[in-house]
This record gives structure tokens, C-alpha cells and sequence, in this order.
């Protein structure tokens, strides 16, 4: 892999990161308890489990490997490891 | 050198989150992680070896327990290599040993452990402060975090 590549793989984590970090509130009230596909700041995908995301986003022709994928745990709901 | 650490300040949801992309082998891209300094090892998710294709080739490792429901099976990689990206913009690469989910085990097992398994992310774990001899600063108030070289 090149150097751009892998930066360009960071702005798309940090993207994300950000998306999730400033919206958590909002993607709780709208996605809790869901996994969701994040790309270029949007919620591209939302379903119960993360293999049927990964169906929504193919079907949708996105590529899997470029979104970003989280679980949202409901509001109220401490998840610990 | 500073590395930056993303901070979720949500009360009951907080988090410390920071990005890696994987270098290993026919492997590459970015992971979403959590910064854990409950946890003794690094654990690369199910999401995330499912999502990246990492293959699971390393010995059986005893199932993570205290993880998410029940227990998860992994297995331990030895040198799994990814690369950091500091504050400055600059990279770093690193090679340690990593637990990863193994997927085939866990897909064996039932559909509310699987569900429960791939809630769980990616957790840097305090190995990697030791390994990487690194230092974590945490500041809520101030809306900081970050890990810095020692």
C-alpha cells in the first residue's frame, strides 16, 4: 500500500470518528441498539446485526471495505467490556 | 510524539476512541478503536477481522472471557502489524502481538452470541502502552486525549 493510501484511510477514520464523536446523542435516538455504515458523514446503512449491513451495502453496490461500521448501543445502555 | 485520541463525552457512553489501519497481509484498512486500560491485551473485533479478511491463522488463544456475553473465542497473532498516525501528521508503524475474534469458531456458536461478540470493538488494550512505551493522558474537561512517546 502507498503512503496515500493509507492517509486516505486515516481521513476516513477520522471522518468518522468525528461523525460519531459530535452525533452520538442523535445516531443513539435514531440507530440505538442497530449497527451502522458510515460514509462521508452519513448513515449509509442500519440494521439489527452487521452481516445484514454488510448486505445493505451490497446490494446497495457500496464498498463494504470503505465504510465504517458500529455498533450504537441504545440510550441508557453501558456497555462494558 | 503526540497521538491524537478521540473522546465520546456522552455521560454513560464515554469513550476513547483511535484510529489504526491495518498493514497486515492482504489485510489493509482502518479500525475504529477503543482505548481500554481494563483490558491486559489488544483484541482486533469480530467487525473488524470480518471487514478486513484477517486471516485466522494464529494458535488457539484461551476465549476472552469478561468480553461482551459469555466467553469469545480468539486466537493470537504475533506480529500483527498497523500504523499510527500522529498528531504532526507523521506515521508510525507498529508490529505487535494481538488477540483477534476468531470468526469460524465463533460462528459455531449461537445467534445471541454472535449478536453480542460483534457489538464489541476493537480494544488497545494496556500492551500497548507497554510495548510501544507510550504514555495515555486523559482530560475530560479540557476535551483531551491523546498518547505521547516516552
Amino acid at each position: 500500500m502507498t503512503e496515500q493510501e493509507i492517509l486516505k484511510e486515516f481521513e476516513i477514520l477520522e471522518m468518522g470518528s468525528q461523525f460519531i464523536s459530535s452525533n452520538f446523542r442523535v445516531l443513539q435516538e435514531k440507530f440505538g441498539g442497530k449497527f451502522i455504515a458510515i460514509e462521508n458523514k452519513e448513515v449509509v446503512a442500519n440494521a439489527d446485526t452487521f452481516d445484514d449491513v454488510r448486505r445493505i451495502l451490497d446490494a446497495q453496490k457500496l464498498n463494504f471495505s470503505k465504510t465504517i461500521v458500529q455498533f450504537i448501543p441504545r440510550e441508557g445502555e453501558i456497555i462494558l467490556y | 510524539m503526540i497521538f491524537n485520541i478521540q473522546l465520546i463525552k456522552e455521560t454513560g457512553a464515554e469513550r476513547l476512541l483511535f484510529n489504526i489501519v491495518s498493514r497486515y497481509p492482504h489485510s489493509f484498512g482502518g479500525i475504529i478503536s477503543v482505548v481500554d486500560t481494563g483490558s491486559p491485551r489488544t483484541i482486533i473485533s469480530a467487525g473488524a477481522v470480518s471487514k478486513l479478511k484477517i486471516p485466522i491463522t494464529g494458535e488457539k488463544a484461551s476465549p476472552i472471557c469478561g468480553f461482551g456475553r459469555g466467553s469469545i473465542p480468539c486466537r493470537k497473532l504475533d506480529r500483527f502489524n498497523f500504523i499510527i498516525k500522529s498528531s504532526e501528521g507523521k506515521m508510525r508503524s507498529i508490529e505487535m502481538p494481538v488477540y483477534v475474534v476468531d470468526i469460524p469458531a465463533l460462528n459455531n456458536l449461537s445467534q445471541e452470541m454472535r449478536l453480542s461478540a460483534y457489538q464489541i470493538e476493537t480494544i488497545i488494550g494496556l500492551d500497548f502502552l507497554i510495548s510501544q512505551k507510550m504514555k495515555l493522558v486523559v482530560d475530560f474537561n479540557k476535551n483531551l486525549s491523546y498518547f505521547e512517546e516516552i
